[in-house]
């Protein structure tokens, strides 16, 4: 009798692992092996220049919105990158989301608008003009010196899609005459109701730059071409690629062209020459060579 | 078999009682019954689990050759992924180089929602095409999307590759997808920087996660300071007051 149960036992106990087994290995989805560099954090858990109650203040006294009781709802975002922490904070009246906005917890800054109470279809803009008037009310409002930025760019929408409505404002930033790579000021201009709709914050804190290259625009060429026909590169897929212009930018190096990974966290800005190289086959990618010293710090891939 | 024993009954001494016989004498034959039943049952738990758990599916696909796309893969599914639509559970799975027979055969028709960045191009005279591992998928490779995974079409299509959502060709994949019955298809119009589109992509699906519409999420992702795509590199067409997650 104790043997049979043993035996009983046993296959009980080989059925469940082998369930489990058959489970793990074949219907459940692989575990992820990512390691992200972008991700939620508990807000409760920042400590920054600016606390939530403060951040949301700050926001309800700087934009145009009536100063009645919102339910906000608050998530943050590490960016292990770039080494910066981001509040989120979502306005909602009646359960309507109205209002979202991020906040660098580390400097208290509103880095973005996004108001949702606006959303036309009609055209009503009648000159370039009246769109940069509205953008430059919404950056007085949101503390930016437009005189210290040059000239605004319009950019028109697409006809015939869900933006089609939604014209951009964007002050480009440089740094002693060389532009800053994703580095702008931006507002959105509703069509329609001609509000702002939208801001975003993207300049840059540089430091301090020598913005005088020793390595020539042509000197760059060669060498983003030479960089491509060596192994290494050519084991990744970059072969058959062709070297053309360049243009030279304020930057800061996204992914290490010796191992092809994200540069976590990522080095400072620099001086570099951005190569837009194109493969056989119509793939780009930007070589982007230090302006200083020659060498190749970054490969930005086109999708 | 013979399953009939004479026993001893505690209550009347001297009774037969059929079926009843010593632990002993079971054979193996009906040990191995109860252990095909044990395996059914319990089969039968782990596949209501994973039922369970596979109301909506929502696909996240990429090449894994530029780092951004598996990241933003990786992101943006963790924005949904505890998420619930239509007060179901939303199963938000990656796949990294998905073959072309796998994106039209397993994914595209029973995707609720589904979600490509990697590379992409267009033919000279031709439509555009998003690069799976094996093959180009163009517009006349878009199954019917009508009748997905747990009923209904396919809520959105959101394609990050360059030329995905351009427009000036005959036959494009944006109408591809909306023609065949996704909800809503999202693009980007000329080549894009990965980087630009991972900072893009996360923004949105945030966005998403937290319950708002399509249009509202295109407007956040818009206001985003860490990418220079405008409204005027970004395509997103078809019903943008969908939502994909409940709020």
């Amino acid at each position: 009798m104790d043997r049979k149960i043993g035996i009983i036992a046993g296959i009980v106990l080989l059925a469940c692992l082998g369930s489990v087994f058959v489970y793990s290995s074949i219907i459940a989805p692989p575990q992820r092996e990512v390691k992200p560099i972008t991700f939620h954090i508990d807000p409760a858990t920042v400590t920054g220049a600016s606390s939530i109650e403060e951040a949301k203040q700050m926001i309800l006294s700087l934009w145009d919105l009536p100063q009645v009781d919102y339910d906000v709802r608050v998530t943050a975002t590490k960016d292990a990158q770039y080494g910066t922490t981001t509040f989120k904070l979502s306005f909602y009246k009646d359960g309507n989301n109205l209002l979202s906005a991020l906040v660098d917890a580390d400097t208290g800054r509103i880095t973005s608008i996004s108001d949702h109470r606006y959303y036309g279809t009609v055209n009503n803009i009648r000159s370039n003009v009246d769109l940069v008037n509205i953008a430059n009310s919404a950056l007085e409002r949101m503390k930016v010196n437009a005189d210290a930025l040059p000239s605004p760019r319009v950019v028109a929408p697409v006809e015939g899609t869900a933006a089609s409505n939604l014209y951009s404002v964007i002050w480009n930033q440089y740094y002693n005459g060389v532009p800053v790579r994703n580095g702008f000021v931006r507002v959105i201009v509703d069509s329609e109701y001609l509000k702002p709709i939208g801001f975003a914050n993207g300049l840059r804190n540089v430091g301090d730059i020598d913005v005088k290259p020793t390595v020539s625009e042509a000197q760059a060429v060669a060498l983003a071409g030479e960089y491509l026909k060596a192994e290494l590169p050519a084991s990744r897929g970059y072969s058959g690629f062709k070297a053309g212009n360049a243009v030279l930018y304020v930057a800061r190096p996204n992914c290490d062209p010796n191992s092809g990974q994200l540069y976590v966290p990522a080095p400072g800005y620099c001086l570099t020459w951005w190569v837009n190289c194109v493969g056989k086959s119509g793939h780009m990618v930007d070589v982007v060579v230090d302006a200083h010293s020659g060498l190749v710090v970054s490969i930005e891939e086109y999708l | 078999m013979e399953a009939s024993y004479e026993i001893e009954s505690r209550d009347r001494p001297g009774v037969e009682v059929e079926g009843r016989r010593p632990f002993s004498q079971i054979s193996l034959k009906e040990v191995s019954i109860v252990f095909l039943g044990l395996m059914i049952i319990v089969l039968c738990f782990y596949s209501t689990s994973i039922v369970a758990h596979a109301d909506w599916k929502y696909d996240f696909t990429y090449n894994s050759t530029i780092g951004d796309c598996e990241l933003s893969a990786y992101y943006c599914a963790s924005c949904l992924e505890y998420e619930q639509y239509n007060s179901y559970d939303i199963t938000a799975t990656e796949y990294a180089d998905p073959t072309k027979s796998t994106v039209t055969s397993s994914l595209l028709g029973t995707s609720k929602l589904f979600f490509f960045m990697g590379h992409g191009s267009h033919y000279v005279l031709g439509d555009n095409f998003f690069c799976a591992e094996d093959g180009y998928v163009g517009s006349s490779d878009i199954p019917s999307l009508t009748s997905v995974h747990n009923g209904g079409g396919q809520l959105l299509a959101y394609v990050a590759a360059c030329h995905s959502g351009d427009t000036s060709w005959l036959t494009d994949l944006r109408e591809a997808f909306v023609n065949q019955g996704s909800g809503a298809y999202q693009g980007f119009i000329e080549s894009v920087l990965a980087h630009d589109a991972y900072h893009f992509s996360c923004t949105y699906f945030d966005s998403l996660g937290e319950g708002n519409m399509l249009a509202t999420a295109l407007s956040d992702a818009l206001a985003d300071p860490n990418h220079s795509l405008d409204s005027n590199d970004v395509v997103l067409v078809g019903t943008t007051s969908i939502r994909v997650a409940d709020s």
